[in-house]
């Protein structure tokens, strides 16, 4: 893995030391641009076009428990480059309808995972042995 | 046959003359045609073309080559060529890394990317899918099972849309055949489970995505609306 120290420097300088050990801890590597906003699970966003092409948006996040999938389907539309604008500023699109339901993330491996079962009603009875008769 | 044979050298200097022919020795190397070897005697030996695939490219570097034996000789006892490419190495270990950092950084998306499905509502809260069976039809691999039934208001809907994920193959017909925009593939691919149950959808599990994922569904579909 290549290591620039000019680079370190400059971002650490730019970004302060507290956030500068944040960026260590999580993402291990320092990355200094402008925040564009943060979602609701704290996770900050951030893009510098001087980046490398794919390199130019990132996240990051409020905690190291981070998974991807924890991603708002807004923030995620941007981080992907699916649309230039960030959540807040696409306003030609409804996005507070009342049965639109809050970001999850993936919950396979915990207790709230999704189980599987029928929406329609059995259409076949199984059969019941009958008793035996006592003799 | 008499008259072919005393035709050929006129042929040949009619080829010849053609401007398209910009280098006969190469199209000799190839053709069997007497006409294009007696034209490669003319010109010579065969020069080094993108037609000749049978030149040694070490011989033709050696025949380039512009400096003296004892140049050539220095080069290789010095491992010359080995310091440069090691020198190119240290150069890129001091470049910043051009890695993508996955979870904090992603490649970018198309918004006609397939990934995990979805069943979308109306802006009112109804649902869109009016169970016309088309997606169920359409689907090669027969990953999506639905029965239907008349709801007490009349309207025809689904009571079971199914889509087992393990059989999907993500070829997107589904949604190209709603009539209503109903079953959508939607960007996001980070749904992997651990277990292969999780990935039996039902209609429930399929409008839960919508519900979560309808703002950039929408926008996926307003932006590609034009080329459908």
């Amino acid at each position: 893995m290549s290591f620039s120290l000019t680079r370190l420097v400059k971002n650490v300088l730019q970004v302060g030391p507290k956030d500068a050990w944040h960026q260590l801890l999580i993402l291990g590597e320092v990355k200094a641009g402008t925040l564009i906003g943060t979602d609701q699970f704290g996770n900050r966003y951030y893009e510098n076009r001087e980046e490398l092409f794919a390199r130019e948006r990132w996240v990051v996040p409020a905690s190291k428990k981070f998974d991807p999938s924890e991603i708002p389907a807004g923030w995620h539309t941007w981080i992907h480059r699916i649309d230039a604008r960030a959540p807040h500023e696409v306003t030609d699109l409804p996005n507070d309808l009342k049965w639109m339901a809050p970001h999850t993330r993936n919950a396979s491996g915990s207790e709230a995972n999704y189980k599987p079962y029928s929406t329609t009603e059995p259409k076949i009875e199984a059969g019941r042995p009958r008793r035996p008769t006592a003799v | 046959m008499m008259s072919l044979r005393s035709s050929l050298p006129a042929l040949a200097r009619a080829t010849r003359a053609a401007p398209v022919l910009r280098n006969p020795a190469g199209i000799a190397a190839l053709s069997t045609s007497r006409v294009a070897q007696g034209m490669a005697k003319e010109e010579g030996p065969i020069p080094p073309s993108i037609y000749n695939r049978f030149a040694d490219p070490y011989m033709l570097e050696a025949k380039e080559y512009k400096g003296s034996a004892l140049d050539k000789a220095a080069e290789v006892l010095l491992l010359t060529e080995m310091f440069r490419g090691m020198w190119l190495v240290l150069e890129n270990f001091f470049k910043p890394p051009y890695t993508i950092l996955y979870p904090y950084e992603k490649a970018p998306v198309s918004p006609r990317f397939r990934g995990e499905h979805a069943l979308r509502r109306y802006p009112s809260g109804e649902e869109r899918c009016i169970a016309c069976k088309l997606c169920e039809a359409v689907c090669p691999a027969q990953a999506i099972t639905i029965e239907a039934e008349n709801r007490p208001d009349g309207s025809r809907r689904t009571t079971r849309y199914d889509i087992d994920w393990t059989k999907c193959i993500y070829c997107g017909f589904c949604s190209e055949a709603c009539p209503v925009d109903a079953i959508v593939e939607s960007s996001n691919f980070e749904y992997s489970t651990e277990t292969h149950e999780e990935l039996l959808a039902n209609k429930e599990r399929l409008l839960a995505n919508g519900d979560k994922w309808e703002v950039q569904l929408a926008n996926n579909i307003r932006s590609e609306h034009p080329y459908r």
